[in-house]
């Protein structure tokens, strides 16, 4: 059946995966696709350049004839509405965000914050309620740490889509305001939505966020496997892949018992340990295995973190940014272990459900594409 | 032949000893693991076994020389403060190679300790190799990697480059 979708954010990393997704498995769905204009976004996203000299978008689909590209701005609401004029959308994708740790709270509640307001005041002036379903990108970033319960032998269970809100850093707190906002519309007028909340994205194309993982571990040259005493202590590796996270939203849209709905967005669970020694075997590196107490571990990892919090200030100063954002050097120390049951409870099936699949496909491209170093 | 070394410098080689010797082999094996990353791999790849077999080879001829007293060090008895007995020159200075910077603790060879020797001589390799791992962390192995030092390196190293 034909639709008529919006996916905004098109020339970010989810967004382009997002349109060709639907132009794989859709051939009759027409897309409105959006994103800032060039120069805008270019001065907005300096770290897509930043981290890698080899950034190249997917930009092919957006000459799709099935796809019509309209620059506009989310915090401009009169560039919004040459959107809306004379459609009447069946789902609106919303993936658009500033996603960047080293971002000030103010600019990030600009553009994350005022954006979807500004959004989903000319959608609820212009669009059949209806009719339109609002698939809202957020993070699983919004829980923070949440109190995990504990099984009988007193490991965490991954923690589930009702943890409360606790964002740790300032891009997930304009994630929890964005979900927040966006609740407020759903309550006053009756806007059917879903909210997606994925785990760090890996794969193909990216150049920030989990890509910083495997730049690391290719220019350290071997992957630090510490394995934290007692075992219930580990630490989780929370990852979604790209191809699954676009095929999620397009399932959850098409399914009417999501509506009104959050779901985490993860693979299934895995220990940062197993991920990174994979890691190192893929980019053929030497994997270091330290068997380490718990106490000990807090103790480095907090020094760890209050040298990448100097670095930060440093590069502030002089008007740039650390190799590695701050925010993420929080994976070291805290554990992010979230459930895929609710989703997987609606029948969606995970092309890549494990860390290794995660991991071997991501590698593989990335070496295959030399967008990471290697002597072969 | 001691003359001739003095000449060409090799004072400060022949002054090695066995715990002098373990020292320098592991500086130099993190040292060696270090050029070989960054100036040596990408002309041939085998010079990683290259230095080992030239440092360790080296350190082993030397004191092997040392110890059949082919290199005669009481030379060093110019030094006022180092007292080596003209008899076993050699065995008396590996054990005792300190001695040139005022650590003297005197210890005599006695009969049997030629099985130690023997180990510490054969643990060049061990520590050599020891110290290259390091370098290895601390550097990396292929042209690209940097080791442990990358996210160490000071930020405005890093923002320099990036310019660049």
């Amino acid at each position: 059946m034909s639709k008529l979708v919006l996916v905004d954010g098109a020339k970010g990393h989810t967004g382009s995966f997002l349109i060709k997704e639907i132009l794989e498995s859709k051939p009759n769905w027409q897309i409105i696709a959006t994103d800032l204009p060039i120069d805008s976004r270019k001065k907005l996203m300096k770290k897509e350049t930043i981290f890698s000299s080899e950034l190249k978008q997917m930009d092919e689909f957006l000459i799709d004839p099935r796809v019509e590209f309209l620059p506009t701005d989310l915090t401009k609401p009169e560039t919004l509405e040459a959107l809306f004029q004379g459609r009447k959308y069946d789902f609106i994708f919303h993936p658009a965000s500033l996603y960047d740790y080293f971002a000030l709270l103010d600019i990030l509640r600009e553009i994350n914050v005022e954006g979807i307001r500004n959004l989903l005041e000319l959608i609820i002036k212009t669009q059949d309620l209806k009719k339109l379903v609002f698939v809202h990108w957020s993070t699983c970033g919004v829980y923070g740490e949440p109190k995990y319960e504990k099984d009988l032998r007193g490991y965490p269970i991954p923690a589930d889509e009702r943890a409360p809100y606790d964002p740790p850093n300032y891009y997930s707190i304009s994630k929890m305001e964005q979900e927040l906002v966006l609740k407020e519309y759903v309550k006053e007028h009756e806007l059917k939505s879903i909210i997606i909340r994925p785990a760090p994205i890996i794969g193909p194309y990216q150049t920030y966020g989990a890509y910083h993982i495997l730049m690391m571990i290719n220019k350290l040259g071997f992957a630090p496997g510490l394995h934290i005493y007692p075992k219930k202590k580990r630490l989780a590796m929370p990852l979604i892949h790209i191809e699954d996270l676009v095929r999620a939203a397009v399932f959850l849209a098409e399914d009417e018992r999501a509506i009104g709905e959050a779901f985490n967005l993860v693979i299934n669970p895995c220990l940062q340990e197993d991920f990174l020694e994979y890691l190192g075997t893929l980019l053929n590196t030497d994997y270091i295995n330290i068997p380490i107490l718990w106490p000990l571990y807090k103790l480095l990892s907090k020094i760890l973190f209050w040298i990448a919090n100097r670095k930060e200030k440093k590069a502030r100063k002089l008007d740039s940014r650390p190799q590695i954002d701050l925010s993420m050097a929080g994976y070291m120390n805290h554990q992010y272990h979230f459930s895929n049951e609710k989703i997987k409870m609606l029948g969606f099936n995970f092309k890549f459900p494990d860390y290794d699949d995660v991991t071997k496909d991501t590698v593989e491209w990335y070496l295959g594409n030399n967008w990471l170093e290697s002597d072969y | 032949m001691s003359g001739i070394l003095e000449i060409i410098g090799w004072r400060v080689i022949t002054k090695m000893g066995f715990v002098s010797s373990i020292i320098a082999l592991f500086i130099l094996g993190w040292l060696n693991s270090y050029l070989y990353r960054k100036y040596l791999r990408k002309r041939n790849k085998d010079w990683i076994a290259f230095l080992a077999i030239i440092s360790i080879g080296v350190f082993w001829i030397l004191d092997c020389l040392i110890y059949f007293d082919v290199l005669n060090m009481t030379w060093l008895n110019s030094l006022p403060w180092i007292n080596i007995p003209a008899s076993g020159s050699g065995r008396y200075f590996l054990w005792n190679s300190f001695m040139v910077i005022g650590l003297h603790p005197n210890i005599s060879p006695q009969a049997g300790m030629e099985i130690v020797e023997l180990v510490l001589l054969i643990s060049y390799f061990p520590w050599y190799v020891v110290g290259k791992l390091l370098g290895k962390i601390l550097h990396g192995y292929r042209t690209y990697q940097q080791g442990l030092y990358w996210p160490f390196r000071p930020t405005k190293t890093v923002i320099k480059k990036r310019e660049k």
